[in-house]
């Protein structure tokens, strides 16, 4: 499991190196304007937060015993 | 043109994405409503205890997770490798834009995995009460999914004031927001129905069956009210010019709203089986075809999405080029390839003028276009001359509004140009040789000032006349001189001469039998409603005959006289001789000669292909005449070239109103003058004369050369009176107000002589001509100055045009200075003196009649005043042409 996470953080960072190395003489990310906004990112941590809580949920119903005859 | 291109080109990035989009698209609009259904389904097999039913919901459970989930997320994530490939720049400007967007919607889609997962695996293993949660759960994640997209789906049809503000929720709540959502949830309850249909078909029971394909009519049809009024909603959110695209210029979109109708009628005409009891096979195959009826459904209906949205990919922030539009101004002054980040070229030259197009075409153009496969260029391309597609790379944008304007400087649209023409088509130009017209001889009346007592002066009303003389697909300009004379008793006081007398006219020899050189009889009755005798014109008369006096000329009106003579001589300035006649005795009065110039130098192949007709050198060939009527109809929806070849020709003017012939037109059509005009204005920028000289006879190496009158000899041209093309075709347009072509046509123009489109005066074709007093205030040049130009100054109507105006005596302007373009000391290409015999015949000299002190002509002594006109008699005159 450790050595998983090792080997998918030497991919990425290997990856970016090397689209950067190949880019390098027609884009880097720093020629790419900016706005910031903060609501987007706010309404992305509150659909994530209710994401998890409504994953946690329906998990919790696989537990729930069967009462009924169907 | 920042990106590396995926070189597809025959197939095309655009039809794959097509391909793989119309698939995902109708199975997530399923994965919202199937939802939906599947709850609501066994809501009802729970509630009426129907276990079957239940069964039925189970397996069709199954079918849907396997359908929109397993091939669901495959293909949503074929469409994102897809697009990211085929148009990057649009892709990361979806992505930076909304990027927390597609968070939202990636939480949405695990809760949708989850949901329908647990709702799957553990059906009736559960309570049902938990278990429909599950279902519902599963329906709002995937409702919610929809919510997200269909914000960001709208942005690229209508951003609305993101493109001011460039706020997240300003693109993403965008006006076809609503309308999009309501348009979209309605199709997913329908294809929820559909689908339903097809699990249902195999139900073993007959009355399960039966009771499920009815639940299914119900999820199709129920819904079918609210889209049909959301689709008209989703019509009115978007620009009214992305409207005007989809539905009227557009002939692309043609196709797709057809299909989206057809599939419309088959869909909801067909799906009506389901209330009928059919045999269990049949009900298969029915279910089956509604399915695929729905992919065509789908496939119209987001063709006409991608449609509506060009020129743009992201509307009004990016076109289909990928380029923004405030990128374009630094793309056209510094150029394209020196700009473009991939490109192996920087810049045009004589030597890779083909590899710079070929580069040009691979980073502008592939985005949209194949070479043969869908959108290929061969086919769009292979009606016109490199010329012809320089034209059309100009015209992107303006005439073809649903094309992105070419992002370039002019070598590079010549580039592009060549590449297409060149390597693409495989085609060859060869430049027209300079036309050596032949010196012909001329055979001039003898004048004797001392014993003749009358002076005849004639004169063509124009100074060319064109004929375009492929009357077996249409006719705009039939065969139709007009010789006007006016006769002058000699003396001191000379007087005009209006009855009495007989005027005759004949042409010369090889020019009298007009018929067997013209297809105008063959189509007089089609193209002009009426069967005309051989060889005469439209208004009776031939290429012999006599005049008919009409105020203080006389005249000979529409004479069929056609260029081409009987020995296979092109010679577009015929010879007539003019006799006036004593009526009562026949005795012969004065005699003269004058020139009737007609010509077919007709420059549409110029652009159109098709190459001259007649012996090489003039006439519109059948190819051009085709390539120009098959573009009016792409253009315009007609079918002018299939009633051609059923041989039914049309007269532009029975649409295009034209006050040359008289024609009224139709309403809403813009009369013909603005029509061609402000057509050919986009297409031809930013030129001098030159642009007049593509499609006029005026080319000074052309066959013709019509521009022969002195003011082509002292550097002035066309422009320098009529504007340049753009000026021109603004005020022809300015008269059209109320026509959508007239506004559309206006927007692509920028004014030259003006400084604005509001300074130009509106002008009606052949009535509001310019104005010679513009530049001879007053008749004295020199004294007076002079404006520079003519252009915007129009004389007021047809009456006080330079060929029908007066003096105070009486005498026509024209008589004296001779046929417009044509004014005397005109040069001719087929014999200098050709258009100068009345001048030479009468004083020796080619200038104004009269000039140089020669009053005696008509008064018999030598004059003290000008009475004709101011500065008419100098002492010290310029030296006149002669032979």
């Amino acid at each position: 499991m450790f050595l998983g996470g090792i080997q998918v953080l030497l991919m990425v960072v290997i990856r970016d190196l090397a689209r950067a190395a190949y880019l390098d003489q027609v884009f880097s990310p720093s020629q790419l304007g900016n706005i910031k906004e903060v609501s987007p990112l706010v309404a992305f941590l509150v659909v994530f937060v209710i994401g998890l809580v409504a994953l946690y949920y329906m998990i919790t119903l696989i537990f729930k015993p069967k009462t009924q005859q169907s | 043109m920042n990106y590396p291109v995926w070189f597809l080109p025959n197939t095309g990035g655009g039809i794959l994405i097509a391909i793989i989009a119309i698939l995902h698209v109708v199975i997530a609009h399923l994965a919202v409503g199937g939802g939906l259904f599947l709850v609501l389904t066994e809501r009802k097999a729970v509630k009426t205890k129907d276990e079957i039913l239940l069964e039925y919901v189970r397996k069709h459970t199954w079918f849907f997770l396997l359908l929109s989930m397993v091939f669901g997320g495959i293909s949503g994530v074929g469409i994102w490798f897809i697009i990211s490939l085929v148009n990057p720049a649009a892709t990361s400007s979806l992505i930076h834009t909304f990027v927390f967007g597609w968070a939202i919607e990636w939480v949405f889609f695990i809760g949708e995995i989850v949901a329908l997962l647990i709702y799957h695996y553990r059906f009736g293993k559960m309570d049902h009460k938990p278990h429909m949660i599950l279902g519902w759960l599963y329906f709002i994640f995937a409702w919610l999914s929809l919510f997200i997209i269909n914000g960001i789906l709208g942005f690229m049809l209508t951003p609305g004031k993101w493109m001011e503000t460039g706020n997240f929720w300003h693109g993403f709540f965008n006006p076809s927001f609503l309308p999009s959502l309501i348009f979209r949830t309605s199709i997913s309850l329908i294809f929820a129905g559909v689908f339903g249909l097809v699990t249902g078909s195999g139900l073993k029971d007959a009355d399960t069956r039966n009771k499920v394909f009815r639940l299914c009519a119900k999820w199709m049809y129920i819904p079918l009210g609210v889209l049909v009024l959301a689709g008209i909603y989703y019509t009115r959110v978007i620009s009214d010019e992305a409207f005007g695209n989809l539905f009227h210029f557009n002939r692309e979109s043609s196709p797709f709203i057809t299909l989206l109708l057809v599939s419309s009628i088959l869909l909801f005409g067909l799906g009506l089986f389901t209330l009928v009891r059919t045999p269990k096979n049949v009900q298969k195959v029915g279910a089956l075809v509604l399915v695929v009826i729905s992919f065509a459904w789908m496939a119209g209906f987001e063709y006409m999405r991608e449609i509506a949205r060009k020129p743009f990919v992201l509307y009004g922030h990016m076109y289909s080029t990928g380029i923004s539009p405030s990128d374009l101004d630094l793309i056209n002054q510094e150029g394209f390839l020196t700009l473009a980040k991939w490109s192996k070229v920087k810049e045009v030259t004589d030597e890779n003028i083909v590899e710079a197009g070929a580069e040009i075409f691979r980073l502008q153009c592939m985005a949209c276009h194949t070479m043969n496969g869908y959108n290929g260029v061969i086919n769009k391309s292979d009606k016109l001359t490199e010329r012809g597609l320089e034209a059309i790379i100009n015209g992107m944008g303006k005439v073809n509004s649903y094309m992105p304007p070419f992002a370039g400087t002019g070598n590079e649209k010549r580039a592009l140009a060549a590449y297409i023409y060149r390597e693409v088509l495989g085609k060859s130009t060869e430049p027209d040789a300079p036309y050596q017209a032949p010196r012909l001889p001329l055979d001039i009346p003898q004048f004797d000032p001392a014993g003749d007592d009358y002076v005849l002066l004639v004169w063509n009303d124009l100074g060319m006349h064109c004929i375009s003389d492929n009357e077996k697909y249409f006719s705009f300009l039939p065969p139709a001189n007009t010789l006007n004379a006016q006769l002058f008793k000699r003396g001191e006081k000379p007087q005009l001469v209006t009855y009495g007398v007989t005027i005759e006219y004949e042409v010369e020899e090889g020019f009298r039998n007009p018929q067997d050189h013209s297809m105008f009889w063959d189509y007089d009755t089609p193209i002009f409603g009426t069967d005309l005798p051989e060889g005469k014109g439209l208004m009776g008369k031939g290429v012999t005959g006599t005049m008919e006096l009409e105020g203080p000329v006389w005249a000979a009106h529409l004479i069929p006289v056609v260029p081409y003579m009987d020995d296979g001589t092109f010679n577009p300035y015929p010879i007539f001789t003019i006799t006036a006649r004593d009526e009562s005795s026949g005795e012969e009065m004065a005699v003269t000669k004058a020139v009737a110039p007609t010509s077919t130098e007709l420059g549409c192949r110029n652009c159109h292909e098709g190459g001259w007709a007649w012996n090489g050198v003039s006439g519109m060939s059948d190819l051009t005449a085709e390539n120009i009527l098959k573009a009016h109809d792409r253009y315009n929806g007609t079918t002018l070239l299939e009633d051609a070849l059923a041989g039914n020709p049309a007269l532009c003017q029975s649409c295009h109103a034209d006050p040359a012939l008289m024609a009224p037109g139709k309403p809403g059509v813009l009369n013909f003058s603005s029509a061609m005009h402000g057509f050919h204005a986009n297409l031809l920028p930013g030129m001098d004369h030159e642009s007049c000289n593509l499609c006029h006879p005026s080319r000074p190496e052309g066959n013709t050369g019509c521009f022969r009158g002195r003011h082509s000899q002292v550097g002035v041209n066309c422009t320098e009176c009529h504007g340049t093309m753009e000026d021109h075709a603004l005020g022809l347009l300015a008269t059209q107000g109320g026509i959508d072509a007239a506004s559309k046509l206006s927007r692509g123009l920028q004014p030259v002589f003006a400084s604005s489109k509001e300074e130009i005066k509106p002008r009606m074709p052949w009535l509001m001509e310019p104005d010679c007093r513009s530049c001879h205030t007053n008749f004295h040049i020199f004294e007076d100055g002079y404006a520079g130009t003519a252009f915007n100054s129009w004389v007021p109507g047809f009456d006080a045009l330079y060929r029908n105006r007066t003096d105070n005596q009486g005498v026509m302007c024209i008589a004296c200075h001779g046929s417009t373009h044509a004014v005397y000391g005109a040069y001719n290409k087929y014999g200098l003196q050709r258009d100068n015999q009345q001048p030479l015949q009468y004083q020796g000299m080619a200038g104004t009649i009269g000039t140089h002190e020669n009053c005696m002509i008509c008064h018999k002594k030598n004059m003290e005043t000008s009475g004709h006109h101011r500065n008419m008699i100098h002492r010290d005159p310029p030296p006149a042409i002669v032979e």
